[in-house]
């Protein structure tokens, strides 16, 4: 029984530790993940503003700002080291599908529509879903 | 007096707790000009109040823990009237029955004594309701585990989940070996027919690690940790999807026009959040696919920020350790291994889908207990919880007649 506790006690610093990791890496990640460059890349090819211009002015700050909040990312924005994507600026089109083998939905939603279908978000214009995520802000 | 007096703390923060939804659902009413949210400003602090201040007249319970569910609960029904008021209601009804449902698992571990009859019942019942989804079940997204009746959907491993902590507890209390395994393997491997992965992670990690603290054998522990390893490396080298999972985990930015758009919009929400969040009722988080489940906790920290999710991430954390002292303090072997067989499985499950939103590890689906939307789910997990209280509330009568024997003791010293 007195081993039995002492192995309680392990699993239970495990569990704790698990989580608390989580935490230490959401925030030690999150900041730099939202700054790096590939994501803005990422959302300037998402919102159709990849095209190739030189001009760094065509991407609003304001926009881009919202990303990392003041706080956890200070340097997203237009930097003079931009450079636009190489590749042409296609109009996304609604191409996500899901890659996990997992029911979204749960069982009280049992018609909640999937993520590639059209009631879903996610099936919109990709470019269309970004500009509303940052026009609300 | 010492009692009351340790009992004050819970009832003051499920005071705070209670304030808090109230003003939060009024806000998000005002704001919306929806009547539901002003219902909800009532009912929610009133199923607080049912929790954390009638149940423990009722019976001994651990009121951090109590306060600490009921508030992660309030939690998710808060995010789901912001994203999905619809949503919310049909999580509100859940919350109602899983607090009903807490009330029976209390009485079930109180009446359980022995339970040799009742276990085998559980057995058997429990193996044909997991394979009912392979019989009956329709196929979402690859894996087919759930099952409709009617207007009624219902995933089984969630309520399954319940009987393998009983049997796992009730086998190892008895030291009989070739029952556990049997069930252990078998629900394994209904779930891994299913392709749900993600529930089947939880159930191997908690078998193995109850496992180990019941019998304290290291070297099958490792032997089954060593296995577990052998089938993941098996299922990246053998499975199409499972590498793809992986791939997108090391760096969703490459393909995040499809298979790491999900993570990216999530991680981008939590980024946006920034250390104080948007605020309640702002930002964007139904860009988010599949928000009101797995990825709630994104919509957590954008609306809050990191400050306040860390925070959550705490209340996790005490919640794991209320159980662990539950566990630890409990007479009878088969009460300690049901106890923190209940909180391995929720802080496993809860470290699963946590570590997956915030890319530590691969995304699986599962649900972030109580506060996801999903009535199984969170019926499940306030069922773990009763399972919890229930061996505390045999603590506190034992501890009552310790005490009552010691003042007999004391009054006749003969």
């Amino acid at each position: 029984m007195k081993g039995q506790r002492y192995r309680f006690k392990l699993i239970t610093l495990l569990l704790m530790g698990l989580i608390l990791l989580s935490l230490v890496h959401g925030a030690r990640t999150i900041p730099l993940e939202s700054s790096s460059a590939s994501l803005r890349d990422a959302i300037l090819r998402l919102t159709g503003q990849a095209t190739p211009s030189p001009e760094p002015e065509a991407v609003e700050t304001p926009q881009l700002s919202g990303l990392g909040g003041e706080a956890t990312s200070p340097t997203i924005g237009v930097e003079e080291t931009f450079t636009p994507s190489p590749e042409p600026s296609e109009e996304p089109t609604a191409t996500w599908t899901s890659p996990y083998d997992y029911p979204f939905l749960t069982p009280d939603a049992s018609p909640t529509p999937m993520p590639t279908e059209s009631a879903s978000p996610v099936s919109q214009s990709l470019s269309e879903a970004l500009s509303n995520y940052f026009d609300s802000k | 007096m010492s009692k009351r007096k340790s009992h004050t703390p819970g009832r003051r923060l499920s005071l705070v707790v209670m304030l808090f939804f109230a003003l939060a659902f009024l806000l998000l009413g005002a704001r919306k000009n929806d009547f539901m949210g002003y219902i909800l400003a009532l009912a929610v602090p009133a199923m607080i109040f049912v929790g954390t201040w009638v149940l423990p007249h009722l019976f001994p319970t651990d009121r951090l823990l109590m306060s600490l569910t009921n508030f992660l609960c309030a939690l998710g029904v808060l995010l789901l009237y912001d994203t999905n008021p619809a949503y919310a209601l049909q999580q509100v009804i859940s919350y109602g029955v899983g607090l009903f449902a807490m009330i029976l698992c209390i009485y079930f571990v109180r009446a359980m004594h022995t339970g040799r009859r009742i276990i085998w019942l559980i057995f058997v019942g429990s193996l044909a309701l997991l394979s009912l989804p392979l019989l009956l079940g329709r196929e979402i997204n690859g894996a087919k585990n759930w099952i409709t009746i009617g207007s009624f959907s219902l995933q089984p491993s969630e309520l399954v989940k319940l009987s393998l902590v009983l049997s796992l507890a009730f086998f190892l209390s008895q030291r009989r070996m070739l029952p556990w395994v049997v069930f252990s393997v078998a629900c394994l491997g209904l779930l891994l027919l299913q392709k749900d992965l993600g529930t089947a992670l939880l159930y191997y990690g908690t078998t193995l690690l109850l496992f180990w603290a019941a019998t304290g054998n290291l070297p099958f522990s490792l032997l089954g940790v060593a296995g577990g390893v052998g089938a993941a490396w098996y299922g990246y080298q053998s499975f199409a999807h499972v590498r793809l999972r992986v791939s997108i985990w090391l760096d969703p930015w490459a393909d995040y026009e499809n298979a790491g758009y999900q993570l990216v919009q999530g991680l981008n929400a939590i980024a946006s959040g920034g250390l104080w969040g948007v605020g309640l009722g702002l930002g964007s988080p139904t860009s988010i696919p599949v928000y009101e489940s797995d990825f709630i906790f994104a919509v957590l920290c954008e609306q809050f920020g990191l400050v306040f999710a860390a925070c959550v991430l705490l209340i996790y954390v005490a919640l794991i350790w209320r159980g662990a002292t539950i566990a630890m303090s409990a007479r009878r072997r088969f009460h300690g291994l049901l106890a923190m067989g209940a909180t391995l499985l929720l802080g496993l499950q809860a470290f699963v889908i946590l570590g997956g939103v915030l890319k530590l590890i691969p995304l699986t689906g599962v649900t972030l207990p109580f506060i996801s939307y999903g009535g199984s789910s969170l019926v499940s997990s306030l069922c773990l919880v009763g399972f919890i209280q229930g061996v505390e509330s045999l603590n506190e009568a034992d501890l009552e007649e310790d005490t009552r024997l010691a003042m007999l003791e004391r009054g006749n010293p003969a």
